[in-house]
């Protein structure tokens, strides 16, 4: 939200979610290893506002996103939206709720069923909801499109007849036809070139205003983070190591993680900047790869490539610290003290 | 304040990095004619499925035209004109009942034919229903029905189908829907590996996510999207359809005399085979040729409903 | 280290025109690209998708699928040496010693069922003829030197064993394993994570200053280009429409699409703004425009630009020479009068 901030009803709260997938089993069907994707995750997200959610790959942002809307079934955990817990609710009841929080995906090329229509892909929300009137989904068809600015012409194009940026606009119109509260948007413009990015996140932060929505945003683009969001977490391997509103998690970011992060981003000096002291600090980049959650290591998830890790970290995950307003970290490393 | 000034409405089009062409200026994909024209354009660059569209064609004429095209009655028996050699008045000669073979080939075309599209509709039809569900289902279900369709697929096909055939009692239709049951695991296996990709593309999980219930997503989405594969193979397999169709006639076990079948023509022409070479050869090469036409035809087909050498 | 004038490039490229015939006409993907690159040197060429870059990098390589495109015109010198009337024999003796790729995704670009030293140890035996047992020993030490940690058993490895990182530093091992004078690098980082991205760069800026191999390295991202290439060509719909030291380009632009470029990063603005929208789309490559392909997206175009090409304009600078090809450089002095008074694009409402 731009104007104000936030009103502080919590719209989403999800408390200790976790799931893990089967990465192997054995001749019986039984998982034998299993990848811990979510860890127990415990946030809370309010009204109107963009909560980031940043990592690599692997770090289950994404499954978090799919958990917190029911696509995906969480092992353990709750998960309340407005008020309802949603992991008590059941079929037809939940499919009724789904018209509340709606989901955009990344990859526009596949989000779309390519043998539909694009006015068929943007009402089926309306019809799966139970509208029946050809004219009345016709004519909100045409008002989402004009919300997402596409021409009416475009009712009757395929998808692959569009452009990237103008098929992740129809995601968006298809996501808002049940005019939900609440969507969830997973790296909604990481396939996109540079200036249809800058459209489709206009985009988006003008129809938040419009339609008082409140966004789950997850990128791994910590440029766009920055600038579209609030509230940020930082997850690696399924836990949260860092939550911070967003100005002072660039500024004061205390996890050595979130830290490794923001210096390894190659950004353009700014305009005052020497342009060579502006270059990768070679002794500041952490080694080795984002690890495969199959077998995520005791103690804090980071501790094998964290250049401050202790014997504590290896034993004992560290807990959920607060150590500004709304600045929470999971670090043993870092007490209250430092900040 | 709206971005309708500074965003393009209409004229985004993709950039054509050189393989993405084919469009109109304004992005759409250019009238019917246009795409029937690109069809035709890709058909052109393989020859072969030129002669193989053109063959199917003819065959299909010669079928809706029997009546009109062929010189006799094909059941005309006419004693005095028994076993003629290729000549005037019969180009394919006459069998021991003294009909014209021509027009028993011509008509022939009408029998195979409607059996080729018969059975491959039938198998289709239960592969697209059998295979999705069990796709789109999973599970233990899945499991089995996969098994089910895999033990139907180890027996020799023919053997099954003459099995099949002999047991429902030997006639055309039970030639058809013996052949066709035998056919049908193909088109599960085939549609049950789309239904298990499609499942997972983003575009069902929007649909899922927007609270459409399991069957709507099948149907809407997956089945639409299994379609392309079935019609290739379905093209594909007519040839195979018709020529099973014909081996049963030719076992006895599909259609029976009089009826001018293909297969059932070279059956009864194989005791003449050593004097009178044109009673069985004349059918059989119609077989031979209808076959050849499908298979080329389809090869045609899938280049152009695949959608990556579309472009 | 490279004064202009006083070093023959590397590699040059001059007014290359490359067309692909469809059923639907030709699409002139390129349109008179030039573009160099010195000995030892990183140059980043940059571009959203469609522009031309892939394109130009498989051209250099001679790699387009035969019989699907045409040169029209345009020559690219290796050394020297012109590499477009070159023969597939010739260019397979080039490919691997003195010219590299390394492409966007390592899965597909290593063979999935041969363990990755022997993919490496092949590409040595072939140019330099090594025995089997010398060459996969040199694969390891490669493997070793891409800062691979335990080069034996990874050399030993299949590609699907590997994480994203490793594979495309196996696929720099194989790219350089011979040494050559030019690696062409394809969005080598673009799908990788960031802190793996940063890894591989700063891998690629040692490498390049050790072996003194030079680099032409693709991508869209500012950053990057950035941190690691000294300098940078922007192309925009098959031209080059600026060119020059990597500080000079990105902290002075001078064509309009670069600025707008520039100015639609998320990172330039706070979050109260709007970004920067260049309005319009890419143009149909089929049916380009006559005159500069910008001109329809431009704030600044007139007559003139819709009616003819733009020159390309330089001007010398501390660092390099700056090539920018717009008619507002060209003396024409309205043009460049407004656009030094004006906006770029329209600054978000």
């Amino acid at each position: 939200m731009r104007e104000g901030s936030p009103i502080d009803v919590p719209l989403l709260r999800i408390e200790a979610l976790s799931k893990s997938f089967p990465a192997a089993r054995d001749l019986l069907g039984r998982p034998r290893l299993k990848v811990r994707a979510v860890n127990g995750v415990s946030l809370t997200i309010h009204r109107g506002e963009t909560f980031g959610l940043v990592g690599e790959s692997g770090c289950g942002k994404s499954t978090l996103g799919y958990l917190v809307l029911r696509l995906e079934e969480p092992d353990g955990g709750r998960v309340e939206i407005q008020g309802r817990d949603l992991l008590q609710v059941k079929g037809r009841e939940l499919r009724r709720m789904r018209r509340r929080f709606q989901v955009v995906f990344q990859d526009p090329q596949s989000s779309l069923d390519p043998r539909q229509k694009v006015g068929q892909i943007v009402a089926e929300p309306m019809r799966v909801g139970g509208w029946r009137d050809p004219r009345k989904i016709r004519e909100h068809v045409l008002e989402l499109l004009d919300a997402v600015d596409l021409g009416p012409e475009t009712i009757t194009r395929y998808p692959h007849e569009l452009s990237g940026g103008q098929r992740q606009r129809v995601a968006i119109a298809r996501a808002l036809a049940t005019s939900p509260d609440f969507i969830v948007l997973d790296e909604p413009t990481s396939a996109l070139d540079v200036s249809v990015q800058a459209q489709v996140l206009n985009l988006l932060r003008q129809l938040q205003d419009r339609f008082h929505l409140t966004y789950l945003f997850i990128s791994h683009n910590m440029a766009v983070i920055n600038y579209m969001c609030d509230r940020v977490a930082v997850m690696y391997l399924g836990s949260v190591v860092e939550l911070a509103p967003v100005e002072r998690l660039f500024s004061h970011a205390a996890h050595p993680y979130t830290q490794a992060l923001l210096k390894a981003v190659p950004r353009l000096p700014a305009m005052n900047e020497d342009w060579d002291a502006a270059r990768l600090d070679s002794a500041a980049l952490i080694e080795g790869d984002p690890p495969s959650p199959v077998n995520p290591p005791p103690g804090c998830p980071f501790h094998p490539r964290c250049p401050v890790a202790t014997a504590t970290c290896s034993l004992e995950r560290p807990p959920e610290v607060e150590i500004g307003p709304g600045h929470t970290v999971a670090c043993h490393a870092v007490t209250v003290a430092d900040q | 304040m709206r971005l309708r000034e500074s965003s393009s409405r209409e004229r985004e089009v993709p950039a054509a990095a050189g393989r993405r062409a084919g469009r109109n200026a304004d992005g759409s994909r250019g009238t019917v004619a246009g795409q029937l024209g690109y069809s035709w354009y890709l058909l052109r660059r393989n020859p072969l499925s030129l002669i193989g569209l053109g063959i199917v064609l003819a065959v299909g004429l010669v079928a809706l035209a029997a009546p009109v095209v062929a010189p006799h009655p094909p059941d005309a028996v006419a004693l005095a004109e028994r076993l003629l050699p290729p000549g005037p008045s019969h180009w394919f000669g006459t069998d021991e009942m003294g009909r014209d073979i021509l027009s028993r080939v011509i008509w022939g075309a009408r029998v195979s034919l409607s059996a080729g599209l018969i059975i491959v509709g039938i198998g289709a039809f239960f592969g697209i229903a059998i295979g999705s569900a069990s796709g789109a289902i999973g599970g233990v279900t899945d499991t089995l029905i996969m098994r089910l369709m895999d033990v139907i697929l180890a027996f020799p096909s023919l053997v099954l189908s003459m099995a099949l055939a002999a047991a429902l009692g030997p006639n055309l239709t039970n030639a058809m829907l013996a052949v066709a049951f035998v056919r049908i695991p193909v088109y599960v296996r085939l549609v049950r590996g789309q239904a298990l990709e499609v499942r997972e593309k983003d575009f069902v999980r929007a649909s899922r996510a927007s609270g459409a219930s399991g069957t709507w997503t099948v149907v809407h989405h997956i089945i639409p999207n299994t379609l392309t594969p079935v019609l290739v193979q379905a093209s594909l397999d007519i040839g195979g359809a018709i020529l099973t169709a014909s081996a049963l006639s030719f076992l006895g076990l599909g259609a029976q005399p009089p009826t001018a079948e293909w297969g059932a023509m070279v059956s009864s022409g194989r005791r003449f085979i050593l004097d009178q070479w044109w009673y069985a050869t004349f059918p059989g090469a119609a077989i031979l040729v209808t076959a050849i036409g499908f298979n080329l035809f389809g090869d045609g087909l899938r280049d152009i409903l695949d959608p990556r050498l579309r472009r | 280290m490279n004064e202009e004038g006083v070093k023959v490039p590397l590699l040059t490229i001059n007014d290359l025109r490359v067309e692909f015939p469809t059923y639907w006409g030709t699409v002139k993907a390129l349109d008179g690209v030039t573009l160099e690159v010195n000995r030892g040197e990183i140059v980043g060429l940059v571009g959203e998708s469609g522009c031309g870059k892939s394109v130009t990098a498989m051209t250099v390589m001679r790699l387009l699928p035969p019989g699907q495109y045409r040169i029209a015109s345009g020559s690219v010198k290796l050394s020297g040496e012109e590499l477009l009337t070159k023969t597939e024999r010739e260019m397979e003796t080039i490919r691997g010693k003195r010219l590299a790729m390394v492409f966007q995704e390592p899965m597909t670009s290593l063979n999935p069922t041969i363990r990755v030293g022997e993919q490496i140890a092949e590409v040595i035996r072939v140019h330099q003829g090594l025995s089997r047992a010398e060459a996969a020993e040199r694969a390891a030490q490669l493997l070793h030197s891409m800062r691979i940690p335990d080069a034996e058993r990874v050399s030993r490895q299949y590609p699907f064993q590997m994480s994203g990182g490793m594979r495309q530093r196996a696929m720099l091992a194989m790219a350089l394993s011979c040494g050559p004078d030019l690696l062409v690098a394809d969005e080598p980082t673009t799908a990788l994570d960031v802190t793996v991205q940063a890894q591989v760069l700063r891998l690629i800026q040692q490498k390049s200053a050790e072996l003194g191999t030079a680099v032409l390295f693709i991508t869209h991202d500012f950053g990057v280009v950035a941190q690691v290439c000294r300098r940078v060509a922007v192309m925009y719909a098959g031209t080059v429409v600026e060119a020059g030291p990597v500080e000079v380009v990105l902290r002075e632009p001078l064509h309009p699409y670069t600025r707008a470029l520039l100015t639609a990063l998320p990172e330039r603005f706070s979050r109260d703004e709007r970004l920067t929208v260049i309005p319009g789309s890419v143009p149909n490559l089929l049916h380009p425009p006559a005159g500069c392909r910008f001109e329809p997206r431009c704030p600044h175009g007139d007559e003139h630009c819709r009616a003819s090409k733009p020159p390309t304009v330089s001007r010398p600078t501390g660092l390099g020479e700056h090539r920018v090809a717009c008619w507002a450089m060209d003396g024409n002095q309205a043009l460049a009068g407004a656009m030094n008074g004006g906006g770029v694009g329209e600054r978000g409402r």
